[in-house]
C-alpha cells in the first residue's frame, strides 16, 4: 500500500465510522475483562475471607469458586460476543470500505 | 527435490521403526527394574506411528517457507483454535493445575483464570491486527515499518528466551512423568521427546505441527471430559454433594474451598496476574499460530475456539481434582508409605485415571500425556527455528536477501541444533528446581515481546531506538529480577537470603519496557525516526483493513 492510497482511505468516512466503532468497543471489552480480572486477584489478596463465604447457608459452595467460575465463563462470553459483532457489522463494513477503494 | 521426495518418507520410516524399536527394547530391559505400563506404551507407539504418518503426508506438501513456517496459510479458524489449544494446554497445566486443585482446591483455580483471561485480551487487541500485518513471526509485526536489523534481533533473543525457559520446564516434566508412567529411564525419555519433535518439525513443518497438536487437544479434552463425567456421574451430577464430600475427606476441610497461601501479597498477586494476562500476547509460539490461517476473520475465530476450548478444560481439571481428592486420597493404592500421593501431587490426575478406569484408561491417560509434551515441544521448537532462520538468518544476518531454499534448511539445521540443546537441558536441569521457569517464561514474554509488539501497532511514535530499548529493558529486568529471588538466589544458588523479595517481576518489567520504548522513542530525532513515524499511517490502515495482507497459498 503506498502512502497516498493510504491517505485515501483513512480520510474514507467509512474507515473513521469502522475504526472509531470497533476501537471503542474493543478497548471496552478489554478493559472490562480486566476489570473483572484484577478484581478478582484483589479480591483474593485483601479479602480472602469474602470469597471464602458460603453463597446460602448449608451450601458447600462458596463465593469464591462461583466467582471463579464465573469469570471462566464471562472470558468465554465476551470472545463469543465479540465475534458475533465482529462476523456481522465489522466485517460488513470492511467490506464495504475494500470495495470502495478497489 | 525427487531425492527429497524419495528420502523424506525412507527417514520417517526409519525414525519410526528406531522409536518402536527403542520403545519395545527399552520396555523390555527396563521391565525388570520398573513396572512397566503396557497398555500405555501400546497407546503411545500408536500416538506416535499417526503422527509421524502426518509428518510424512505434511512433508511432501512443505515446499516453500510460506508451508514451512505457516502451513501455507490455509488452516481455518476451528483447526487453528484447537492447535492454539493444544500448544497452550501443556502438561504442566493439566497435571499440575489438577494437583494444585487436589491439595489447595480454590488455588488451583487462581492459576486457571490467569491463564485463560490472556485469550479474551488477545482477541479485543492484537489478534486481527497482527495477522493484517505479519506473514511468519510477530517480529515480522514488531519491525513492519522499523528497522529490521536491531528490532527483529532483539524480538528473536527474546522470543529464543522464552522458547529455552518453557522448553527446560517441558523437557524436565517430561522426563519425569515418562520415568514414572513407563518405567523408561529419565534420560531415555529426554531422548525420545527430543528426537520425534526434530522429526515432526524438519519434515513436516508448521503443517505437521498444526495437525499434531489437534490431534492431542482433542485426546486431551476427551480424556479429561471423561475423567470429569465419571467423577460427576459417581455422585449423580449433583455439585454440592461432590464438594461436600470432598471438604469431608480432605485434610483442609472447609479451607479447599476459599483461598489459601498461594497469594501471599497483594503485589505478588498484581505482579503474576499481569504475567499471565499479557504473557500469552507475547509467546511466540502461539503468536505464530496467527498467520497460519487465512485472514482476520480466521484469526479472530481461531481466538474464539481457543478460548472456549481451553476455559471448557480448565474446568474440566477443577472437576478432576476434586475427584482426585475424593477417590484417590483415601486410596492406600495410591499412597506411599508417609501417606503423600505416590509420584507427588501432580501425579493425581494420573492416579485419578486409574481410578476410574483401571489399567486401561490409566494407560490412555498416561500417553495423552506424553502426546501432550510431544506436541507443545514441538510447537515451540518450530517458534525458536523460525526465530532463528526468518528473523536472525535471512532478515538481519541476509538483509532479506537469500531464497527460499536456503532459508528453509536454515531453518531446518536450527531445529536440529534446538533439538540437540533442548536434549541436553533437559538432562542438565534434571535435579533443578525448575518449577520458575514457566513463570519467567511468560514474564519475559509479558515484559518484553508484548510492550514492543502492542506499542508497534497503536503507538505512531514508537521508533526503532524505543523499540530496542523497551525490549531489552522489559528482558534484562524481567531476568535480573527473577534471578535475584528466592526461586534462583536462594533455591538454585544456595545464598540465605533473597535480593529481590517478589518471584513474580511483571508489575516491574512491564512499566520498565514500555518507559523505556517511550523515553527512547520521543527524544529519538533521528531521519530514520521521521520516517518512521510517517510509515504509521500505511501501517495503521493496513492493520485496520487488512488491504495488502498476507493471503494463503494456493495449492
Amino acid at each position: 500500500m503506498n502512502h497516498e492510497l493510504a491517505t485515501q482511505i483513512h480520510a474514507d468516512e467509512r474507515f473513521v465510522e469502522l475504526v472509531d466503532t470497533r476501537n471503542r468497543y474493543n478497548w471496552t471489552m478489554a478493559i472490562i475483562m480486566m476489570a473483572i480480572y484484577f478484581a478478582f486477584i484483589l479480591l483474593i489478596a485483601f479479602q480472602p475471607a469474602l470469597l471464602a463465604t458460603k453463597i446460602a447457608a448449608g451450601s458447600p459452595l462458596s463465593v469464591g469458586i462461583l466467582g471463579g467460575f464465573l469469570v471462566i465463563l464471562i472470558a468465554i462470553g465476551m470472545t463469543g460476543m465479540y465475534i458475533m459483532r465482529a462476523n456481522k457489522e465489522f466485517d460488513r463494513l470492511t467490506a464495504e470500505l475494500r470495495d470502495h477503494v478497489k | 527435490m525427487n531425492q527429497s521426495l524419495v528420502m523424506r518418507p525412507l527417514m520417517l520410516a526409519a525414525g519410526l521403526a528406531a522409536m518402536a524399536y527403542a520403545g519395545i527394547a527399552l520396555a523390555a530391559d527396563t521391565a525388570a527394574a520398573k513396572s512397566v505400563n503396557v497398555p500405555a506404551v501400546i497407546m503411545f507407539l500408536v500416538f506416535v506411528a499417526a503422527t509421524l504418518g502426518i509428518t510424512w503426508w505434511a512433508a511432501k506438501r512443505t515446499r516453500t517457507t510460506k508451508d514451512f513456517y505457516a502451513a501455507g496459510g490455509g488452516i481455518t479458524g476451528l483447526q487453528n483454535g484447537l492447535a492454539l489449544a493444544g500448544d497452550y494446554m501443556s502438561a504442566a497445566s493439566f497435571l499440575g493445575i489438577a494437583g494444585l486443585v487436589y491439595a489447595n482446591g480454590f488455588d488451583g483455580l487462581i492459576y486457571s483464570i490467569g491463564f485463560l483471561v490472556g485469550w479474551p485480551i488477545m482477541l479485543f487487541l492484537l489478534a486481527e491486527k497482527l495477522r493484517n500485518l505479519g506473514k511468519y513471526t510477530f517480529a515480522d509485526v514488531a519491525s513492519y515499518r522499523l528497522a529490521q536489523i536491531p528490532v527483529r534481533t532483539v524480538a528473536a533473543i527474546a522470543s529464543l528466551v522464552v522458547v529455552a525457559m518453557y522448553l527446560i520446564a517441558q523437557m524436565v516434566g517430561a522426563g519425569k512423568l515418562i520415568e514414572v508412567l513407563f518405567g523408561l529411564p529419565y534420560t531415555y525419555a529426554v531422548i525420545i521427546v527430543g528426537v520425534l519433535m526434530v522429526l515432526y518439525v524438519t519434515f513436516g513443518g508448521m503443517l505437521a505441527t498444526t495437525w499434531v497438536q489437534i490431534i492431542k487437544a482433542i485426546l486431551l479434552l476427551s480424556g479429561a471430559t471423561f475423567m470429569a463425567l465419571a467423577v460427576l456421574w459417581s455422585f449423580g451430577f449433583d455439585f454440592n454433594a461432590m464438594f461436600n464430600k470432598a471438604i469431608e475427606i480432605s485434610p483442609k476441610h472447609d479451607a479447599i474451598m476459599a483461598p489459601g497461601s498461594l497469594v501471599k501479597d497483594p503485589i505478588s498477586a498484581i505482579s503474576l496476574g499481569l504475567a499471565l494476562m499479557f504473557g500469552v500476547a507475547g509467546l511466540p509460539h502461539i503468536l505464530m499460530r496467527f498467520f497460519t490461517v487465512s485472514d482476520a476473520k480466521e484469526a479472530r475465530k481461531s481466538v474464539f475456539f481457543a478460548t472456549g476450548f481451553i476455559g471448557y478444560f480448565y474446568i474440566l481439571t477443577f472437576i478432576i481434582g476434586f475427584g482426585a481428592i475424593i477417590l484417590v486420597s483415601t486410596n492406600p493404592e495410591y499412597l506411599d508409605a508417609a501417606k503423600k500421593l505416590i509420584g507427588g501431587n501432580n501425579m493425581a490426575a494420573i492416579h485419578l485415571s486409574h481410578a476410574i478406569g483401571g489399567d486401561m484408561f490409566l494407560g490412555f491417560i498416561s500417553a495423552v500425556a506424553f502426546a501432550t509434551i510431544l506436541a507443545v515441544v514441538s510447537g515451540l521448537t518450530l517458534a525458536g527455528a523460525s526465530a532463528v532462520s526468518h528473523d536472525l538468518y535471512a532478515s538481519a544476518f541476509r538483509h532479506g536477501r537469500v531464497d527460499e531454499q536456503t532459508e528453509m534448511r536454515i531453518s531446518k539445521y536450527a531445529t536440529v541444533g534446538l533439538g540437540i540443546l533442548a536434549i541436553f537441558l533437559g538432562i542438565a536441569f534434571e535435579n533443578q528446581n525448575i518449577a520458575f521457569m514457566v513463570g519467567l517464561a511468560f514474564a519475559v514474554a509479558a515484559s518484553a515481546n508484548f510492550p514492543v509488539l502492542f506499542l508497534a501497532i497503536y503507538w505512531r511514535g514508537l521508533t526503532t531506538r524505543g523499540a530496542v530499548m523497551g525490549g531489552l529493558g522489559g528482558l534484562i529486568t524481567a531476568v535480573v529480577l527473577v534471578v535475584l529471588s528466592k526461586t534462583v538466589w536462594v533455591d538454585i544458588f544456595g545464598f540465605k537470603a533473597a535480593i529481590v523479595p517478589y518471584k513474580d517481576p511483571a508489575i516491574f518489567s512491564m512499566p520498565v519496557a514500555f518507559l523505556m520504548a517511550w523515553i527512547f522513542s520521543i527524544t529519538d530525532n533521528s531521519e530514520r525516526a521521521k520516517t518512521e513515524r510517517e510509515a504509521f499511517l500505511r501501517q495503521y490502515v493496513r492493520s485496520e483493513t487488512g488491504i495488502g495482507a498476507e493471503g494463503a497459498s494456493k495449492h
